[in-house]
């Protein structure tokens, strides 16, 4: 069993007491070291909410967010936290507060009190990790806004954390945008076992994830592997939700056109090697 | 406005361009005051002699310098007319009811005028070779010693460069809220004046309501990127004092004594 | 009645440091009643083309004919005013040009400038609104007391209220989630069909690019490279590769199954029903067997 990286138990959260209903109803969670989780579900289901309960941004009303041993709700360990659990947000713009791409990536390692020699040295390790060495000097407003998100993951990385968010941090993007981040992500999750929760609409980057959370009214109703859940597609289109190409195409193999297929075909790959099998075996 | 704030600092790599900020900022400062040791030919000759050096050192194109000197063209004009035919001393060379012109007035005229060109090419100068982010961290740095008395200075830097940092994004936005409401049939640029004032409404709501969210957005990453002010921060950029910025406050420190003595 | 475009070349800021080539001389005309995408990578000049069509942005060199405008390099536009009545323009995000109290006078707000009086006004507010799947209720709520997706529609409907023949959409579903884009698209289509508006829509997503267009323009470094109909278009893979975009999902599988079965299969088929149908078929042959 792999360390545990976050423990959530029945944590609920609303903006306003008056408001009726929870935004998060009782939600509980553990996540695993060096873990792709990723979490869906349509706009407004409190993912986003969630995500802003992992950094202690917000902090539960009931119930408790546990990070690495340490409580949201505990003043002193927040600091601690928000260095190893960073966050990508959804607006490239918004989040960029250095004149330059160099003083952006270090204004975190500054708020951390990182001392300068270091500093430079963690600096232009986590350009070169993200692929934006070149651009140093740079100013955000010449740059493209999957730029400007690299940018941000770097100023992350350089704190060391154990733990980044995506909050729709690819929403904005266009298609190289969008891919240049996510391969950079991976990157980071494979090679140095950063555990990553991607908050995400898009059903095509949840399916690469190990598991998948799907929310709906600020409840978990789904838990498991992308191919698990995808195994049982009903549902999920009524929430909102889009089905990955692959599993919209597998349903109307079977239902519609009578083709023996597994539900376990999950990539383009392995429907194509079912489709093979099918043919060989008559 | 926008010219005034961003659009002056000129790329370059001149001796001016590499020197500390903040002795750049310490020798306009003090010489600003110190032009006003001069009152004769002498004293202001020193004067735009080393104005005329400075320009020279800053390998900066005279264009720009008279482009931030056009604003302020006018007051100078204005200046050297007033002084002119209202100071009554010397011999006259005019005299017509209420105008006389006299050399000792226009001695004076060209005094004051060429102490507020001094002063307004010395600080364009600054502001040419200095990025505004240098310009914020001297400041940050020379101000320290008001923290004791509570002024906020950290903060006031920060507000500063984020503010930079914002000015084209904020300009990309009007712009393109300009032309969403234009394609909605506002006109922006021509119609009567009274039309003009009530087309700001579609672009300043829009333009606040962004900037608010901007501002909630950033406060946000900001906290999550652990901010917390200015307890135990340390900083990537370093102001960096050579023996260039000694050799600068010197020169501004002699020219003290040495105006005093050729003062009339 | 069309858009015809010949010779456009833009230049952004000339004779500055910062000159740079936006427009290559596109030549293009598009009959009315057409729903054309554009794609290309960001910065290939898809935005500053869609500008000129409603005269946001004015030609280096070239002309823009749109029905009986035209609009020429070096001269001042004749009514311009008409122009922008007749081709509506949704921005990429247009909920950020929301700024009224209600949601009523911000769809009011674009007919009223263009000459409405306040009942025609108010009763296209209605129409639009039903347009876009909105309940009536929604008149007099504040547009900024409603969810992203609704906004997108409220400042879509302030477009609709206009109404323009021919309707400019610049990455009309960015940052939707998958129901918002889903209905979104299909209301494009039904005006496309049902109430007969050219559209133009540029878009990053190439299954859209092919579901929804009669036509698709590909752009590159502000040249346009090819238009035609996306059969034939997202049949040149290699092409659109290297321009850095990309095919259809459909073409990507259909491409697996040949190289698998070891046959081309050459049919271009955009939607999942037709491809499913497709790929039985095909298996039916293959075990039939040659």
């Amino acid at each position: 069993m792999n360390e545990t990286m976050i423990d959530i138990e029945s944590l609920c959260f609303k903006y306003r007491n008056e408001d009726p209903d929870w935004i998060l109803d009782h939600i509980s969670l553990h996540v695993e070291a060096g873990e792709w989780l990723a979490i869906t579900g349509h706009n407004g289901s409190g993912k986003s909410t969630l995500a802003k309960c992992l950094n202690g941004l917000l902090v539960p009303e009931q119930g408790s967010v546990k990070v690495k041993g340490f409580f949201t709700s505990d003043e002193d360990s927040l600091w601690e936290i928000r260095r190893s659990v960073g966050m990508v947000f959804q607006n490239p713009d918004n989040q960029f507060v250095g004149t330059t791409v160099r003083d952006d990536v270090a204004f975190g390692m500054e708020n951390h009190g990182v001392p300068r020699e270091e500093m430079v040295q963690r600096l232009s390790e986590s350009l070169e990790l993200v692929g934006m060495s070149e651009f140093q000097g740079q100013e955000p407003h010449r740059l493209s806004g999957g730029q400007k998100q690299r940018v941000a993951i770097a100023g992350i990385v350089a704190l060391r954390p154990s733990i980044i968010i995506l909050d729709e941090a690819t929403s904005m993007l266009d298609p190289r945008g969008k891919s240049d981040v996510l391969k950079v992500m991976h990157e980071l999750n494979k090679t140095r076992g950063i555990t990553v929760i991607s908050i995400t609409h898009d059903l095509e980057e949840a399916s690469s994830a190990d598991r998948m959370i799907v929310m709906d009214e600020g409840r978990i109703v789904r838990e498991g592997t992308p191919i698990d859940i995808f195994k049982e597609p009903e549902g999920l289109v009524e929430m909102g939700l889009d089905l990955p190409f692959t599993v919209k195409l597998r349903q109307l193999l079977i239902e519609e056109n009578g083709l023996n297929l597994s539900e376990k075909a999950f990539t383009e790959k392995e429907l194509v090697d079912e489709l093979w099998k099918l043919q060989l075996n008559i | 406005m926008m010219n005034i704030i961003i659009g002056q600092y000129v790329p370059g790599k001149s001796i001016l361009h590499h020197m500390d900020p903040r002795s750049k900022l310490l020798a306009v400062f003090a010489l600003i005051f110190i032009v006003f040791l001069a009152n004769n030919w002498v004293t202001y000759g020193v004067i735009v002699i080393l104005t005329l050096v400075a320009i020279v050192l800053s390998r900066v194109r005279l264009r720009f310098i008279y482009k931030g000197l056009k604003p302020i063209l006018l007051v100078i004009i204005i200046t050297f007319v007033l002084n002119a035919f209202f100071t009554k001393s010397g011999e006259a060379i005019f005299d017509y009811g209420w105008f006389h012109l006299t050399t000792g007035g226009l001695q004076q005229a060209a005094f004051i005028s060429v102490r507020l060109l001094v002063i307004v090419i010395m600080t364009t100068l600054l502001t040419l070779t200095t990025t505004p982010i240098d310009i914020t961290d001297g400041l940050e740095n020379l101000l320290r010693p008001f923290k004791k008395l509570r002024f906020p200075v950290h903060e006031f830097a920060l507000m500063m460069s984020i503010a930079l940092r914002f000015i084209p994004t904020l300009m990309e936005e009007t712009e393109k809220i300009m032309k969403a409401q234009t394609a909605r049939g506002v006109e922006f640029s021509s119609g009567p004046l009274t039309q003009r004032i009530k087309a700001i409404l579609p672009l300043l709501v829009p333009l606040f309501i962004s900037a608010f969210k901007r501002a909630e957005d950033l406060a946000m990453a900001m906290e999550a990127r652990g901010y917390r002010g200015d307890i135990g921060r340390t900083k990537l950029r370093l102001l960096k004092w050579g023996l260039k910025d000694s050799l600068l406050l010197l020169v501004v420190i002699v020219l003290i004594p040495v105006l005093v003595l050729l003062r009339g | 009645m069309e858009i015809t475009v010949k010779h456009l070349t833009h230049i952004y800021q000339p004779n500055s440091p910062f000159e740079r080539l936006a427009l290559d001389d596109i030549n293009v005309s598009i009959p009315f009643g057409k729903f054309i995408t554009i794609i290309g990578h960001t910065g290939s000049g898809k935005s500053s083309f869609l500008q000129h069509l409603n005269g946001l942005l004015k030609p280096t060199k070239g002309e823009i004919i749109i029905g009986d405008h035209k609009i020429v390099a070096d001269s001042k536009v004749k009514d311009l005013k008409s122009l922008r009545q007749r081709v509506g323009m949704v921005f990429q995000y247009p909920e950020h040009q929301l700024f009224e109290e209600t949601v009523e006078k911000d769809i009011m707000f674009g007919p009223l400038n263009f000459g409405c009086t306040e009942d025609e006004a108010r009763r296209r507010a209605r129409e639009a609104l039903e347009w876009v799947h909105l309940p009536e209720s929604f008149l007099e709520r504040s547009p900024f007391d409603l969810s992203g997706g609704q906004m997108r529609r409220v400042a879509i409907a302030g477009i609709l209220a206009i109404r323009p023949e021919v309707l400019i959409l610049d990455e009309p579903t960015a940052g939707l989630d998958p129901r918002g884009h889903r209905e979104i698209l299909d209301l494009f289509q039904w005006l496309n069909k049902e109430q007969g508006l050219t559209i133009i829509m540029v878009t990053h997503n190439m299954n859209d690019a092919a579901l929804y267009s009669d036509e698709v323009m590909v752009m590159d470094k502000g040249r346009l490279v090819i238009k035609d109909r996306p059969e034939i278009v997202f049949s040149q893979r290699e092409l659109l590769f290297d321009l850095g975009l990309d095919i259809p999902q459909t073409m990507h599988f259909l491409k697996r199954v040949s190289d698998k079965f070891g046959k081309d299969i050459v049919t271009p088929l955009f939607r999942l029903e037709e491809t499913a149908h497709y790929v039985a078929q095909f298996l039916e042959k293959e075990k039939d067997g040659p």
